[in-house]
């Protein structure tokens, strides 16, 4: 890969720590989200490594990972983050910037089968929440 | 009233002459009233610009000086020297500081650079013309030094100040020295046993002719300053006339009462009546009085009975002696931090998750299991040991945010201690970065892996449970990309090391000043990193931050050498710019006594007005700041003067 | 003292359990929880980005409502108290955001409400002794695991709920019912929350996990205060079972379930009704709901 200024430099990695509030270069990668995060068998890239990939500006593969989608949200990564860094909060922001770009992840209709009748609505809404746009 | 000034500005190579305009300054130096010459060289710290400076004096029968160039922290020293070589009175030397208070500032502002250089040389001249020469007062040395604790930074130190003739006063909080370095198995990197290196100090410690060892006791205040401070010190009883005993340990062995082991790590027990560990100087017990069960409800007694010389002594109470010194060296070292508080590792939740120290008791031969690697929980030998680094290190957020410094080493000691012991065995090493600066370090960490294949895995760890007997890890190797599960027998903690627990109180109490952690604070952090600010105090070892033991020994050893530099003189000779009260204004008050941090002040009886003992004064104005009436001044800094001083800088 | 509390969206329709038990409990306990009068949903989960007030609004809103009826709101559903504790947070830190806020909602939020989960009101209100006191029946056979989710316990300086490592209100609580609980090393991991939506393996990988543990360390049921942490537990295990024969169900219980038996609270069937694994025939086989009554 070759590295670039005007990639390490670009607007989206701004856009990206605004949205959430953090300062992915205080990320130092010692992979501790990653190491506890109870969903990384989901996940296509590990979470410090989408850090890494902000760090470098790779908007592109940072934006196709699957891997902000599977957060949960568990904050297992956040507190125990040794800098301090909010790492579901950027999976968070990720997630919002593809929502906000029109990408949904809802199926509804597959969720209609499986477990109308039993989902508690908290799961439905935040599901919409998280997953559409 | 000085009337022939000279002024010499400095071009500090280009700091000063790029930003400010020189020529200027000059012309309007030399027309300044009561400058009789000006003059401007590149290097003016440099020896030929230090000997324009003297020749000027003597050419233009020069009464006083000021130097425009750098800080005065820098080379007030310097031109001071070469004024007095050309007989002027040091403090007929003044320092304007036209580097960083003026051109590095105002790079960008040329042309009021030079105006304010200009105002700063001014206002200096005004203050210098009614400088008057002063003489520093001196005051007697009591050339005896203290050092507190005794490990193995303690220990250098007073065998360098003993060996360099003085006599010096050793004390230990605990009942033996020696500090951790006696609990370490072996040491990096060279793999020799801690307690055969360290049996010589403590041997040669305890029989000097110049040291005065005292354990079991504690530093209760200090009082006075360099060269006479005051030290209370509290003798905790040992409950043992420690002259009468002959350390035939009979009464260890009889005491019913077993309690934990402070020393192994609470890996195995001790008696109430104990010695650190069988190498203990001085190798003479103590009854621990929180255990002891004559000494809690008079059962028991088995001690005196069994004491053949009649040692034991229920009776003994604690003792308060007061001491002298001229310097004190302050050797507190350091605790681990307490790993409870790092919930995710499952230290104290299980067994077999334990730190490295207690590491090092299972690797001694003196330990609970005498060098065996066997497991806390069940004994076993572990066959999968994963160690973790920076536990607690390099973690702002959560615990101490700075590199603990000797844990990448020790870990790779671990790793091959324990493969030499348990050949079949693998260790798993969570690191985030190995730091292995240090002579034949870096060699010794590349062995850990060639030769015995410690696998270094890169990653924190972020979960430590229990499942069927076994410590699960779950880590990551951020370098092929895995998440990592290790199923392991025992897990070592590699433990930030902080000051000890009281390091803030025991530092305000000495008056050391010690960091937000509680480390000692040097008076300058690269160019004087064992002195404290305050005069006579020094320190060394894990007290000042983490280090290894060369390191320690290497500051312990400097330490020393200021203590020996500071008792080389005959007397001391304090500051010459102190307080002094204007006779016919002061009333009295008292303000400035009270005050005054180095007991300086104090009310003549007979005139009831406030006097200044010129030796313990450090010129620090506080006594200035409280007096109500303008009667407090330091010498040098009249009223007059900062007033006109001011009025140079409107 | 009555406190105001807050059903959220799920509670009166899909977890009686939670909801109803909570406030059967409570009647007996001398501490009655009252309806809050004016509440609006919690917007079931925290939104962290910072651009975009409107995401808060209906919580503060929540909280400006319960601000007038007193100075806690007792909250039963963990998602409630972690979203209304979260945004109370930053409504108090942050002045910028709580002008705009007002400006918006005309309405100013100025008195800060304690937002307090049922857990904490039990405990710090009422007292672990008194409800020990009201134990009518003995649940000493049943091997409890507490399963205490993400929201009660991160990010645990803001929440300030309990150890985020350790916890133990709820091993206090279910000692008070008489029951000791059951250690496992997954209670504070996440059971999948909303990705129900989006992955069932990725739940199902969760809750294999959670129960897993739970029941090698001897557990035969768990208990938890959320209902979706509740349905998460409770629906994947029948698929888990499917690709993995091993694996044994157990029932899943709110924590109020258990209050209800211990208090000698009648749960009614359609409580019963609403879990996945039927906790009848473990009940029963325990001797805690006799087989007649089923």
């Amino acid at each position: 890969m070759e590295l670039l200024r005007e990639e390490i430099q670009n607007e989206f990695v701004k856009k990206i720590e605004e949205l959430s509030g953090q300062n992915v270069y205080a990320c130092y990668q010692c992979g501790k989200c990653s190491a506890g995060c109870p969903l990384v068998g989901q996940m296509d890239i590990l979470p410090h490594t989408i850090l890494r990939l902000l760090q470098m500006g790779q908007k592109k593969e940072a934006l196709d990972s699957e891997t902000p989608w599977f957060c949960a949200t568990c904050l297992q990564c956040s507190v125990k983050c040794p800098k301090g860094v909010d790492v579901a909060g950027i999976m968070d922001a990720l997630r919002e910037f593809l929502r906000r770009n029109g990408v949904e992840k809802m199926e509804l209709q597959k969720i209609a089968d499986r477990m109308w009748k039993k989902i508690p609505q908290q799961g439905l809404v935040s599901g919409f929440r998280k997953f559409s746009s | 009233m000085k009337k022939r000034i000279g002024v010499f500005l400095c071009w500090c190579g280009s700091n000063i002459a790029e930003v400010v305009d020189v020529d200027i300054v000059i012309d309007a130096m030399k027309k300044y009233q009561g400058v009789a010459h000006a003059e401007y060289y590149k290097y003016f710290c440099s020896e030929p610009g230090q000997e324009i400076i003297e020749k000027a004096i003597k050419e233009y029968k020069l009464d006083g000086v000021v130097m425009a160039s750098c800080s005065p922290a820098m080379h007030e020293a310097t031109f001071r020297k070469a004024a007095v070589r050309a007989g002027l009175n040091e403090y007929e030397c003044e320092i304007a500081n036209v580097r960083e208070q003026c051109s590095w500032v105002h790079r960008m502002q040329k042309p009021e650079a030079t105006l304010k250089a200009i105002k700063l040389i001014s206002s200096m001249v005004e203050k210098l013309k009614m400088n008057e020469p002063l003489i520093a007062a001196s005051s007697p040395l009591i050339k005896r030094a203290l050092v507190v604790g005794a490990g193995i930074s303690g220990m250098q130190t007073a065998l360098d100040i003993a060996n360099s003739g003085h006599h010096v006063m050793l004390l230990e909080r605990d009942p033996a020295i020696g500090g951790h370095m006696a609990q370490l198995a072996e040491t990096f990197p060279t793999l020799d046993c801690s307690q055969c290196i360290m049996t010589p100090k403590t041997v040669e410690v305890s029989q000097h002719p110049r040291i005065k060892l005292i354990t079991y006791a504690e530093v209760e205040s200090i009082k006075g300053n360099v060269g006479n401070f005051k030290v209370k010190i509290r003798l905790k009883p040992a409950y043992l006339d420690r002259k009468k005993c002959t350390g035939c340990g009979v009464c260890i062995e009889k005491c019913p009462m077993k309690v934990s082991s402070e020393f192994n790590q609470h890996m195995g027990k001790r008696k109430a009546i104990y010695v650190l560990s069988p190498q203990a100087v001085p190798n003479k017990p103590v009854i621990d009085r929180e255990n002891c069960m004559y000494l809690k409800n008079k059962k028991c007694g088995i001690c005196s009975k069994v004491c053949e010389v009649g040692a034991i002594d229920y009776d003994q109470t604690e003792q308060t002696i007061e001491e002298e010194f001229g310097a004190v060296v302050v050797a507190t070292g350091y605790d681990l931090y307490s790993q409870e508080k790092l919930g995710e590792y499952g230290y104290g939740k299980y067994k077999d998750v334990i730190s490295g120290l207690d590491f090092e008791r299972l690797n001694s031969a003196s330990g609970p299991t005498a060098g065996e690697i066997l497991r806390p929980s069940d004994g076993k030998v572990p066959k999968n040991v994963v160690f973790i680094k920076c536990t607690g290190s390099r973690d702002p957020e959560n615990a101490m945010p700075y590199c603990s410094k000797i844990c990448c080493m020790y870990t790779a000691k671990h790793a091959i201690l324990y493969k030499r012991k348990v050949p079949d065995g693998q260790a798993y090493i969570f690191y985030m970065d190995i730091r292995s600066g240090g002579k034949g370090y870096e060699e010794f960490v590349q062995r850990g892996m060639e030769e015995e294949k410690a696998l270094y895995v890169r990653g924190r760890v972020s979960k430590v449970f229990e499942d069927d007997g076994k410590i699960v890890i779950w880590s990551v190797d951020t370098l092929s990309g895995r998440k990592i599960e290790v199923k392991a027998d025992m897990v070592v903690l590699a433990t930030a090391i902080v000051p000890r627990h009281d390091a803030k109180d025991v530092g305000k109490m000495l008056n050391v000043s010690t960091d937000e952690f509680g480390f000692h604070k040097e008076a300058h952090v690269k160019l004087r990193p064992v002195e404290s600010p305050t005069m006579g105090l020094y320190f060394c070892g894990c007290g000042q931050g983490p280090k290894d033991i060369p390191d320690s020994i290497a500051q312990a050893g400097c330490a020393a050498n200021k203590v020996n530099n500071l008792f080389s003189q005959e007397k001391l000779f304090g500051e010459p710019v102190v307080a002094c009260v204007k006779e016919d204004v002061c009333t009295g008050c008292g303000l400035c006594v009270a005050a005054c941090p180095y007991d300086a002040r104090e009310i003549d009886p007979k005139r009831k007005i406030s006097v200044v003992k010129e030796a313990l004064c450090q010129g620090c104005g506080a006594c200035i700041s409280v007096c109500p009436n303008n009667a407090s001044e330091l010498k040098n800094m009249s009223m007059d003067q900062v007033f006109r001083m001011l009025d140079q800088l409107q | 003292m009555q406190y105001p509390y807050f059903p959220g969206c799920t509670l009166t329709n899909k977890a009686k359990g939670l909801n109803d038990m909570a406030k059967a409990g409570a009647d007996i306990l001398g501490a009655p929880l009252k309806e809050l009068e004016n509440w609006y949903c919690c917007q079931a989960n925290f939104s962290s980005v910072t651009d975009n007030l409107m995401n808060h609004l209906a919580p503060v809103r929540t909280l400006i409502a319960a601000a007038k009826e007193g100075q806690k709101l007792v909250v039963l559903c963990s998602t409630c108290y972690y979203v209304l504790k979260r945004v109370s947070a930053i409504m108090a830190r942050d002045e910028e955001k709580r002008k705009v806020v007002y400006e918006f909602l005309e309405e100013e939020y100025t008195k800060p409400v304690e937002v307090v989960h049922f857990l904490e009101y039990v405990r710090d209100e009422v007292g672990f002794d008194k409800l020990k006191e009201n134990v009518k029946m003995d649940i000493s056979v049943l091997a409890i695991a507490p399963y205490y989710g993400c929201q009660l316990l991160r990010p645990s300086k803001e929440l300030a709920f309990d150890d985020p490592f350790e916890p133990s209100i709820f091993e206090e609580f279910l000692g008070a019912l008489g029951c000791e609980s059951v250690d496992s090393p997954f209670k504070t991991e996440c059971c999948g929350s909303f990705l129900t939506t989006f992955s069932e393996k990725g739940v199902e990988d969760c809750v294999d996990r959670v129960l897993t543990y739970a029941g090698k360390n001897g557990a035969e049921a768990v208990t938890t205060s959320c209902p979706l942490c509740n349905f998460n537990l409770d629906w994947a295990q029948k698929e888990i079972k499917n690709k993995n024969e091993k694996f044994n169900n157990m029932p899943v219980f709110y924590l109020t379930e258990l209050m209800a038996l211990a208090l000698g609270i009648e749960v009614p069937v359609e409580v019963w009704d609403e879990h996945v694994v039927d906790p009848r025939p473990f009940l029963a086989e325990k001797g805690i709901v006799k087989r007649t009554a089923l």
